[in-house]
Order: structure tokens, then C-alpha cells, then sequence
């Protein structure tokens, strides 16, 4: 027991007067507790611990002894904690509601258990999987993959706070629990088949599940790539190349020039523009003349697009579109991670333009499906630097932005993960099922993290307090918000993943494989 | 047990014993008498025996004059004020103001140090001290500091921190409307 429950409301959160031999460098922030009702038991986290004095007498002549202050404890000084309850169990039933009512004055109130997390976060039928422990606790927490596939997730955080680290657990659990596949945009090579990692290397996603995972690469030199990627310029709309004007250094008038031609040339539009590449002014302003636009227009056009075709996997070519070949092992189950090796490394025309490209077409794809294969079919799509597709300006240029409101119901979601999410837009945000916060500084971004969510002054606090590879979890796969330590990525970790008696197949997704 | 006074005069709970001469229970020591009552030092008094007759000056040291006059301490009587606060039942305290008076010429001994150990462990002596009425206890504070460095006295050095956390957490209970006689005891006891 660390304490009684002093006073509070179901609005403001609970007052617990910590006992005088609680040692309060042993509580932390985010910590679960449970107070004993006599009906319920209500399980909540301490969202703020304080010390006070009940006199400032006390701080006139202050003790200065050991025993004095010790034998002050609890009554001239003392420490609360301040506990937001979430979720009340039923004494006689074990069954979890949200509260709705309220402990008495004195209840007893006690570290949780594991016993006690069990009950909230517990393994269950749900397709779970443990993704780490609370902070100052070992028990495992279990996270519902089945409820994170039904909705757009996020992983927010600052460089080095574990975004990968943390993104590539839940990645493991969802390929080895079949449970959606993964189109994963892999800006910096980290998920395919090996990865960096603090001690050097480390396994990805392809070295521990090499019949799940198929990893494509936009460049030949990435020798670990199944298959490589060609984007034929046919595939190549008027829409994408807005959505890259900040990167093209794009003016509107381009923009504008670009669908003009596209209207008047179709899927060609791209081969023609690329043909009138080292054209005179006298021959340029006939053309521009024949598809009705400015010739300094497109000029400047063909100058922007010329950046495209440096790239080199956009290419003038029929041969069947990697697209395609993408589609086909997502809808068979298997996973895919795009990676960007060569001179497209860290490129963002490169990344966003594939991602782009490439989650239109499923968005397509499965817009137009059967409802049958559609039911049996889920597919998450994972977006680094998210924050440059679905900013308020950008969202409405891509097609991250209708995946993020309108997929959900056609079995399509997005995993983003993200340093900024302030600078995303709040209509997208609001989309966001479930929440993964490791940790932030800016405060705009703290205040982004939690838009829309009740109690968010109060997580913002807990979220202050986060380590490396310490995370606040909220939203829809969770019972109640939690901190948590992020389990290992190592050897172990690996083990479980191999591990074949894990959930198997479930029948309806055999005929998949 | 050794007799250490006899009641002689009563005003309920107040009690007035004679001593023995120069000899009387220290002030905040914990008393009982032949029926079982307990009751706590509070004042030491000497007069004479002799109605009227007052003692006058003879500019000696009370030795020298011993050694001179031994007649003049002869007529002179030892006293100490009680305030009764329980009684003992069974080798433990009840700290209640009991309904019958305490008998007249009852012989006073100190009280066992398990029943003052266990006065002074819980709360309940301390709450009937530190709410009564101050007439009862005019130097309650001083008193209570006596009773608690003659306590500790008795308390193995090994034990002594606990102890006083434990005595004075009680304390800080009781006090917690006044830090400052709460400090001034916890810093007597320092000595």
C-alpha cells in the first residue's frame, strides 16, 4: 500500500496522500496504481506527485536531524500523488469498465501488480502482443495488433528516441501474426534485411521472417533486394509532381502547365514533356502553342521534370510496372519494404514520389475491390517524415491524406512515423487510432500529440518525463494510456520471433500463401 | 516497589503527595499509586509542617544550616503535585479520567518503565496532556520535555533513533496545529 485516497473528482483526477514510509524517489510519473474499492477496483496512472507542508512554520526553523524530519513525515510534511483514474474491474465479475464512479474517502491505494496489469494489459484471443513493460515495472504489456490494423496509427518522436527501435516490435508482431501486411516506405534502410543499431548491425524485418517480407529497392545497388523498382512514366500523373512542388521548386504556373498537358496528352504526358528536352525557343513555343500553354512555362517544366528522370527507376518503358508485382504480395499477405539505396538515398523526390505513386494505385485497387477478397485482405502503409505529405498545405496534393480519413473502411491504414507531428494537419491527426509517444521536446509538438484527447494537459506530463526508448501509449488498441519501457530488439526478441508455435495461419487466409 | 510519597490532600485529578525530604519523583514522572492509579509529576513544593509558621532567611547554604539547625528540616514537610490521567489494568495503562476520586493518604510508588513505555509509545497520554485544560498543566511542555529525556534515558543507543521517530511522529499528530513547542521538545531531547 503507498497511500489513501485523500479527495478528488471523476473530472479532475484523484488526490492520494502517500503513507510517511513511502519513499517518493521510488514513484514516478506514468506509474500504474490501483485504488481498492469496495465494489471496483480502479486502476489509473499517477500523473503528478508533490510534496507539501501542512504549515510554513516548518520552514522557519526546519528540522536537522534525520530522525526530526522523519518523525515530521506525513503530518507537518507530506507527499501526494495525483492519479487520473481510467478503467474500474468489478470485484465480482472481473469484468473492465471505463469509471464511471467514484472510490470512497480512505480507500486503500497500492502499487499495480502484475497480477493487476494482467487484467488491463493482459495477453488475449485479440491477436496480442508485448511490445515492452510499464516503466517501473517487469510485466509484459500487451497490445491488440487486431485493433491497431483497424485504424491509422503513429510513432512520434525526436531523432535517437527510438521511433525505429519501437516501430520495427510492432512490425515484427503484425507480420508473424499475419495480422496485416505491411507496405513499409523505408526512407533510411532500416527495415529490410539488416539495420543499424546502437551496437552496429541488427536483423530487419526480412532476416526474421524471409517468407513474409519482400524488399524492393529503387536502386541496383542494394544487393539485398528482392526485386527493384520501375516506375514507368505512364504511371506518372500531373497530381504527384504537385505534391512534390516544394521539392521541384515548383511554381503554381508549373503545377497548372503540368495537368494542362497531362489533359491533353493523357498517361503520355510525361514521355512528351521529356521529349521536348533540348528543343530551341522558336520550337518550344510551337508546342507550347499546340497544348495551349505559356512557352516560359514549359520551359521552366521541363527544366523541373528533367530531376525525375536523374533519378533513374522512372523510366520510358512498358515492361510490367513493379507496382503491380507490390500489390500482388500485399494482397497475398506478404509484406513489402520499399528502400532507397543509391542515388536515391535519402532523397526525398525519390521517397515521395514512390510512396506517392504507389499508394495511389493500392488506394485504386482497393477502392475498386471485390467485397469477398477486400475481407480477407488488410494492408498498413508506413510513411517516414510524414509530416512533409500530410502537413495542412500538402495533404490535399497526395493521396496519404484520403488514405489517413476515407481507407479505413476498405481495409487500408497508415503506420506514420514522425518527428513533427505539430506541422501535420489536425483533420489527419484527428484520424489517428493509436498513439505511440516516445520522446519530444518542441512543445508544438507535444501540444500536436495530444490534440483532441481527453486529459492531454495530464499525458503531456508523463511525456515530459520519457527517456530513450520510453513511450506513451494512448488511443484505440489500448484500454487505458500506459507508459512503457520498449522491450529488446535483440536475441531473445529474435527467438520469439522464430519461434513456430506462435498463432498459425487462421484458416480463411491459408489459400494466401 | 519503594513508597516514594503518600496522598494528602485531593482536589480531583489534581493530587498533592508528601515526599520524602529532599527526595521526590522528578518532575514528568509517571506515578501510581496503591490502587492502581496513575497520575504525572507536574510540581514539587516544601513547607512547613508547623500551621502559620513560615520559614525565614538565615543567609546559609541549606548544608551549612542542616549541619546547625537539623530542627529546622525536621518542621518541614516535601510535596508534589499529581495530575491523574488513568489507572493501570493488567500491567497496561487506560488513559481516562476515572469516575472515582483517588482515596486519601493512597501511597504513591513510580510507575513500571513497561507502562511508561507504553504511555509514551501511543497516542492516547499525549492527546488527554496536550488537551487539557492549562491550568491542569501549567508548564506542560517543559513537563513533558522531563518526562521524555528521562524516557530515552532508559532507551538501548541502538533503538534511540527509532524510537524517537516513532514517539515524535505520535507527536506531530497531536501538535500539528503548533511546530514550534514540537521543535522546542524534539530539540530537547537532542541533549
Amino acid at each position: 500500500m503507498i497511500g489513501f485516497l485523500k479527495s478528488g473528482s471523476l473530472e479532475s483526477g484523484f488526490v492520494v496522500r502517500l503513507l510517511s514510509d513511502v519513499n517518493t524517489e521510488t514513484l514516478r510519473i506514468g506509474d500504474f496504481v490501483v485504488i481498492e474499492g469496495n465494489l471496483y477496483d480502479y486502476f489509473g496512472i499517477i500523473e503528478d506527485l508533490s510534496i507539501s507542508s501542512s504549515t510554513e512554520d516548518v520552514f522557519f526553523d526546519p528540522p536537522d536531524l534525520d530522525w526530526q524530519k522523519e518523525a515530521l513525515k506525513g503530518t507537518f510534511i507530506f507527499s501526494e500523488a495525483a492519479v487520473t483514474p481510467y478503467l474500474m474491474v468489478e470485484k465480482a465479475t472481473g469484468n473492465v469498465v471505463s469509471v464511471k464512479t467514484i472510490p470512497q474517502h480512505f480507500s486503500r491505494v497500492k502499487r499495480a501488480l502484475g497480477e493487476d496489469l494482467a487484467k488491463i494489459f493482459g495477453k488475449s484471443k485479440e491477436k496480442s502482443f508485448s511490445i515492452g513493460t510499464p516503466l517501473t515495472m517487469e510485466e509484459p504489456v500487451y497490445i491488440s495488433l487486431k485493433k491497431l490494423s483497424e485504424r491509422n496509427n503513429a510513432i512520434f518522436g525526436i531523432t535517437g528516441s527510438g521511433k525505429t527501435f519501437l516501430a520495427r516490435i510492432i512490425f515484427s508482431g503484425m507480420i508473424k501474426q499475419n495480422v496485416s501486411s505491411l507496405l513499409i516506405f523505408d526512407m533510411h534502410n532500416e527495415y529490410g534485411q539488416s539495420a543499424k543499431s546502437e551496437k552496429g548491425g541488427t536483423k530487419g524485418l526480412k532476416a526474421l521472417f524471409p517468407d513474409k517480407v519482400k524488399v524492393f529497392d529503387v536502386a541496383k545497388e542494394n544487393r539485398d533486394a528482392d526485386e527493384w523498382i520501375t516506375i514507368p512514366y505512364k504511371d506518372i500523373k500531373a497530381a504527384d509532381v504537385e505534391m512534390l512542388s516544394s521539392i521541384l521548386n515548383f511554381s503554381d504556373k508549373s503545377s497548372e502547365t503540368a495537368f494542362i498537358i497531362e489533359r491533353k496528352k493523357s498517361t503520355g504526358w510525361l514521355e512528351y514533356v521529356f521529349s521536348l528536352e533540348g528543343l530551341g525557343e522558336k520550337e518550344l513555343a510551337e508546342e507550347a502553342e499546340k497544348v495551349g500553354v505559356n512557352a516560359s512555362s514549359l520551359g521552366a517544366l521541363i527544366r523541373h521534370l528533367l530531376k525525375f528522370k536523374k533519378l533513374g527507376f522512372i523510366k520510358n518503358t512498358n515492361e510490367e510496372s513493379s507496382i503491380e508485382k507490390i500489390l500482388m504480395y500485399l494482397k497475398n499477405g506478404i509484406s513489402v519494404v520499399v528502400q532507397f539505396s543509391g542515388k536515391a538515398a535519402s532523397s526525398p523526390l525519390a521517397y515521395f514520389t514512390v510512396a506517392n505513386v504507389i499508394s495511389r494505385r493500392i488506394h485504386e485497387e482497393f477502392v475498386n475491390m471485390d467485397e469477398e477478397v477486400r475481407k480477407k485482405t488488410r494492408v498498413m502503409i508506413v510513411i517516414e517524415e510524414a509530416h512533409k505529405l500530410l502537413s495542412t498545405e500538402s495533404k490535399e496534393k497526395n493521396i496519404f491524406g484520403t488514405i489517413a480519413r476515407e481507407m479505413r473502411k476498405f481495409n487500408v491504414t497508415l503506420f506514420v512515423v514522425d518527428q513533427r507531428p505539430s506541422e501535420i494537419d489536425a483533420e489527419v491527426l484527428s484520424q489517428v487510432g493509436t498513439r505511440f509517444v516516445l520522446q519530444l521536446m518542441d512543445e508544438k509538438d507535444m501540444n500536436a500529440v495530444f490534440q483532441g484527447v481527453g486529459g492531454g494537459s495530464k499525458l503531456k506530463k508523463i511525456l515530459r518525463t520519457l527517456q530513450p526508448r520510453e513511450a506513451l501509449l494512448f488511443g484505440y488498441a489500448l484500454p487505458m494510456p500506459i507508459a512503457i519501457r520498449v522491450r529488446e530488439y535483440g536475441e531473445e526478441f529474435f527467438k520469439e520471433m522464430r519461434n513456430t508455435s506462435s498463432p498459425a495461419i487462421e484458416e480463411g487466409e491459408k489459400d494466401l500463401y | 516497589m519503594e513508597q516514594i510519597g503518600e496522598i494528602i490532600i485531593i482536589n480531583f485529578p489534581i493530587v498533592i503527595a508528601e515526599g520524602k525530604k529532599g527526595n521526590l519523583p522528578p518532575l514528568g514522572s509517571i506515578v501510581k499509586t496503591d490502587s492502581n492509579f496513575l497520575a504525572i509529576v507536574v510540581s514539587h513544593s516544601v513547607e512547613s509542617k508547623i500551621p502559620g509558621r513560615t520559614p525565614i532567611a538565615y543567609w546559609k547554604t541549606a548544608r551549612e544550616l542542616e549541619n546547625e539547625q537539623p530542627q529546622t528540616f525536621e518542621l518541614m514537610r516535601w510535596l508534589f503535585q499529581m495530575v491523574v490521567f488513568g489507572t493501570e489494568e493488567n500491567g497496561n495503562p487506560e488513559v481516562s479520567l476515572p469516575e472515582k476520586s483517588v482515596e486519601i493518604h493512597s501511597l504513591v510508588f513510580p510507575a513500571d518503565i513497561g507502562i511508561v513505555k507504553k504511555l509514551i509509545d501511543g497516542k492516547s497520554f499525549f492527546n488527554f496532556v496536550f488537551n487539557a485544560d492549562e491550568n491542569l498543566f501549567p508548564q506542560r511542555n517543559e513537563i513533558i520535555l522531563r518526562l521524555l529525556r528521562d524516557y530515552f534515558k532508559t532507551v538501548p543507543e541502538e533503538e534511540k533513533k527509532k524510537e524517537r521517530v516513532k514517539v515524535f511522529s505520535n507527536l506531530s499528530k497531536i501538535l500539528r496545529n503548533d511546530y514550534p513547542s514540537l521543535k522546542k521538545l524534539m530539540e530537547g531531547v537532542k541533549i
